[in-house]
């Protein structure tokens, strides 16, 4: 008999059998098994043996056996239920601090994940709402030119077009963008979302009609549907269907129909649709330029790549593709928000989102939740240790080690509901900020949102449980013995995943420091950038084209300036910061060829340059000494003549040019300003002399009322265009509006900074004083064998400074990567100093050390007579 | 009573019972049923056959010794209990009577 080698049946297997077999059975069963295991052994050997075994557990796991057990388990029973809850809650109001710190940290956390949840399914909820939004897609035009490419929308007769050649589209459907002057009475006011559009507009799109048919609304010239709001705006509770309005100041319109208010989350949003037949037919013909998006809707299981193999045959068709490339293609509606370039330049209305802030703010998000996280398993492990003498005392009383461990699980599941109650009552406090923040009105109720609240109550009871599960199973292993006889060391195992935490939580803190410095320094740059203009507070009205001014334009000039104060005035088809035109031009080049391109462009009056007080690099500017100048003059910028290969400025005058209508040559080249934001490049731009498409007017003055004089502008205005409102903004604001994304932006990390050190530091309070309470014997002992108060503050501080130095070494080079990727989208970048991460690395050490200073020193300067006598 | 059924593989661990008297716990049933019979069977099956029929009333049990090829685990001897008894006694008694009835029919050899 080798008694030795005799085997045994697999431990696993009857603890499988153990946990769902009934207790009273289980020997006898467990007996039969280990005996048959003995027997197989002994005829199949072991290793058979084994496998009949686990085969034969699995078999008794069957209703028979099952159903035998007794459903009373121990934890279930209704007094130990009712005994955790209050244990908990004694708990908590005992050690309020801590409780007070845990909840905060966690309801902070959670609200900005609930807001992080709204507004990533806002921004991807975008055009949702329409109901064939799976079918519909946009068609867009890259032009493609010796200088690059530029995005564009599509032209006006595309529509047509494509209905002609694509007979498998269901409906085709095309919306141009503007604004408009309305006038209702005395009621006036400058619409920026208007649209011309005709009734195929509501075969793609779903926007519901309150007043009138669809079919009929937009048939006729003149016509206007509003949307509700709007209608209310001018009306009133009044009917407004048969009302007529003034619009452009000069023409009658009539309000046919009434539409619901498009969503927020739509990528255009109109508040005045106007008939397309009041444009006139001319622009339906138009092949030159761009001025409508146009929609496809394609029947179900269409695959649009049928639709898109069409489209190169119309441009080939219609379009001379010579110089200039077009490349039309098809964006599904769903992904033009976000994925969807900017496109198009006067139609302010349609709006791209921005994907790369949207995982920013996801990120982010994560970041202070997980901060949060940690905080609360920090602190639950941390004072879970001063509950050891508890749980020895009850296990002692004959506890079991699953009520303890439930004990500590209800703990912690109480502490994350009252953070999640907490956090709701943050959000619909913060939620206005929260809208503002954002740019846009994202929800007006939090309740709205019943699911997400039901994923927030899941994500805090998950934190809580998996905060809770650590100390809970650490815990209630404990030999109550050792628990008893005194102090309970800390154990190094659970410092490590403490200290662990810390520095992930210092990490992120430093990280989102960095970055909102950054992200500063860089708006801060872009602001006080060279511009190469004079940015000033000038008064800018937007005149609408009108005639009366167009065609006296000198006379209104000369009215204007008449006003006291007013220094000079200039006229121009945009002012730099807002779009402007862009045409084909064709100019000679260097190389003596004439080069076509699509080039920005401004028409302007003799005084622009000077007002604006740009640069001339070579040549002169316009001037009125010179009748030709308004019939066959241009002056471009440096880059437009860098793109025609002239190194030296001075080269390209007296080149010819043909832009339009316009013929001639150049008289003159300036210096490049930022027409558009510091963001791009600046691009080739060409200036002519000319009345057609003006429409802003810009007035400075120079006044120490500035208010009286905006009075005096306006009764001037009124003699001069009795009628046209005298709308105005300022030149300033116009140019620092292109930065708004980026402000937001840096607003955002700064509270998200705010947030995370706030968060990590509530951490730290809790974490120093535990620490402390811990070695209040030690710190006694040390004073009385004549330590000073410096050294042990010194002691006492050490540890969360080296913590802090790692955290620092760890966030340096992904704050460096994750930053100089996001500058890596601007043409004119800062570089990031070495100064902005020991700035983060200071501020986060202040406010650490500001934060366990008061207790540190508190402990130090203790007399330790008091702190030998605890015990 | 009358009304009481036994299914077959009831029957056959009930009679087991009764006949391995004082050896009759789960794993002797089941080796019993394997060596006569010559047939499969499970060792869940045998236990909780052996359940059902306490719970019916026509067995009663209680903890026996332990052995050493049973690790120590003590067994639960099953005996059978009268009224297990006269059912098996009447469902044997039905056997045969419903036997009785059918023609016999000699064995015809060769």
């Amino acid at each position: 008999m080798k008694q030795e080698s005799k085997p045994s049946p697999p431990k696993a297997a009857l603890r499988l059998l153990s946990w769902f077999c009934p207790n009273e059975l289980y020997e006898e069963i467990e007996g039969d098994l280990i005996y048959r295991f003995n027997n197989d052994a002994n005829h199949l050997g072991p290793q058979q043996a084994k496998s009949r075994l686990i085969w034969n557990v699995l078999r008794f796991f069957r209703p028979g056996i099952l159903l035998r057990n007794k459903m009373t388990l121990h934890f279930y029973s209704r007094s130990m239920i009712k005994n955790y809850f209050v244990t908990a809650f004694r708990y908590l109001l005992k050690h309020k601090s801590y409780a007070a710190i845990n909840v905060a940290g966690l309801a902070a956390g959670l609200s900005v994940c609930f807001f992080a949840f709204l507004y990533v399914q806002f921004e991807y909820s975008y055009d949702t709402f329409h109901t064939k939004a799976d079918r519909i897609y946009r068609v867009v035009t890259d032009v493609h030119t010796a200088n690059g490419i530029t995005y564009e929308s599509s032209h006006g007769p595309l529509a047509a077009a494509i209905r002609e050649t694509c007979p498998e589209a269901e409906a085709v459907t095309h919306l141009f963008l503007d604004y408009l002057l309305v006038q209702k009475d005395k009621a006036m006011y400058g619409e920026e979302k208007v649209a011309y559009a005709d009734s195929t507009l509501f075969d793609v799109f779903t926007l519901p009609l309150v007043r009138g048919n669809r079919q009929k609304v937009l048939n006729a010239a003149n016509n206007l549907v509003l949307s509700e709001t709007t209608a209310k705006k001018y009306f009133g509770d009044a009917d407004p269907v048969g009302q007529a309005m003034m619009i452009n100041g000069t023409t009658l319109a009539y309000v046919t129909g009434v539409m619901n208010d498009i969503p927020q989350n739509s990528h255009f949003r109109v508040d005045i649709l106007v008939s397309k037949a009041t444009l006139g037919e001319s622009w339906m013909s138009n092949w030159k330029r761009f001025f409508f998006y146009t929609y496809v809707l394609l029947p179900e299981k269409t695959d649009p790549a049928i639709v898109e193999a069409k489209l190169p045959s119309i441009v080939h068709q219609h379009l001379d593709q010579k110089e200039t490339k077009y490349k039309l293609s098809m964006e599904p509606l769903k992904s033009i928000y976000l994925y969807g370039k900017a496109r198009g330049s006067r139609a302010g209305s349609s709006v791209a989102g921005n994907r790369t802030n949207l995982y920013v703010f996801g990120v982010i998000a994560l970041f202070v939740l997980v901060i949060a996280g940690f905080n609360f398993i920090n602190l639950t492990t941390a004072f879970s240790m001063q509950r050891a003498k508890e749980v020895s005392v009850r296990k002692v009383l004959g506890s079991v080690r699953t009520q303890l461990v439930v004990q500590f699980l209800v703990d912690a599941l109480l502490i994350s509901s009252i953070a999640f109650v907490l956090a709701l009552l943050i959000s619909v406090v913060l939620l206005p900020f929260f809208n503002e923040l954002a740019g846009k009105v994202i929800t007006v109720s939090v309740f709205e949102h019943i699911d997400y609240l039901f994923l927030l109550l899941a994500l805090a009871l998950s934190i809580g449980l998996l905060s809770g599960v650590y100390p809970a199973l650490f815990l209630s292993g404990f030999q109550p013995l050792r628990g008893l006889k005194g102090r309970f060391v800390t154990g190094t195992q659970g410092s490590v995943l403490r200290k662990g935490l810390v520095i992930a939580q210092f990490s992120i803190s430093i990280l989102l420091i960095v970055a909102t410095i950054v992200v500063y320094s860089q708006l801060h740059f872009m602001q006080t950038q060279e511009l190469g203009f004079k940015k000033a507070h000038s008064i800018v009205v937007d005149f609408q084209f009108d005639e009366r001014i167009i065609n006296r334009e000198e006379a209104v000039r000369q009215q204007l300036l008449t006003v006291p104060q007013v220094e000079q005035v200039s006229l121009s088809s945009s002012i730099p910061g807002k779009a402007n035109h862009q045409f084909p031009v064709k100019i000679e080049n260097a190389l003596g060829d004439i080069q076509e391109f699509q080039s920005d462009t401004y028409y302007v009056d003799y005084d622009f340059l000077s007002h604006y007080e740009v640069q001339v690099a070579a040549g002169r500017s316009f001037s009125r000494q010179f009748a030709s100048d308004s019939t066959e003059a241009m002056i471009i910028n440096e880059a437009a003549a860098r793109s025609l290969g002239f190194t030296d400025p001075q080269e390209a005058i007296g080149k010819n040019f043909q832009q339009l209508a316009r013929r001639g040559t150049i008289v003159g080249v300036i210096a490049d300003f930022h027409f558009h934001s510091v963001k791009e490049k600046v691009r080739p731009l060409t200036l002519l002399v000319g009345k057609s498409f003006m429409t802003f007017l810009t007035i400075e003055v120079s006044s120490a009322n500035p208010a009286e004089t905006i009075q005096q502008l306006e009764a001037k205005w009124q003699q001069l265009v009795p009628g046209l409102p005298f709308l105005y903004f300022y030149a300033d604001d116009a140019y620092d509006a292109q930065y708004i994304s980026e402000a937001r932006f840096g607003k955002l990390f700064i509270c998200f900074a705010v947030l995370a050190i706030l968060i990590s530091c509530l951490g730290l309070i809790g974490l120093s004083a535990f620490s402390i309470a811990q070695r209040t014997k030690e710190i006694g002992v040390r004073k009385v064998l004549g330590s000073s108060t410096t050294r042990i503050v010194h002691l006492l501080t050490k540890e969360f400074f080296i913590l802090m130095a790692i955290a620092f070494a760890i966030a340096v080079p992904l704050a460096w990567m994750g930053m100089n990727s996001w500058l890596q989208s601007f043409a004119y970048q800062i570089n990031i100093a070495w100064w902005m991460f020991a700035l983060a690395g200071m501020i986060v050490v202040t406010v650490a050390f500001a934060t366990i200073s008061f207790q540190t020193i508190r402990a130090a300067m203790t007399n330790p007579v008091k702190s030998l006598k605890t015990e | 009573m009358s009304k009481e059924f036994l299914g077959e593989f009831e029957e056959l661990v009930l009679t087991m019972v009764a006949a391995l008297q004082e050896d009759a716990y789960g794993a002797a049933i089941a080796e019993e049923i394997e060596t006569r019979l010559k047939r499969d069977v499970n060792l869940s099956a045998v236990h909780v056959t052996l359940y059902r029929l306490e719970d019916k009333g026509y067995i009663k049990s209680s903890l026996g010794g332990a052995t050493n090829e049973r690790g120590g685990r003590r067994k639960r001897i099953f005996t059978i209990t009268s009224a297990g008894m006269s059912m098996l006694k009447a469902m044997k008694d039905a056997r045969l009577d419903l036997w009785k009835l059918v023609p016999q029919l000699k064995m015809i050899t060769g």
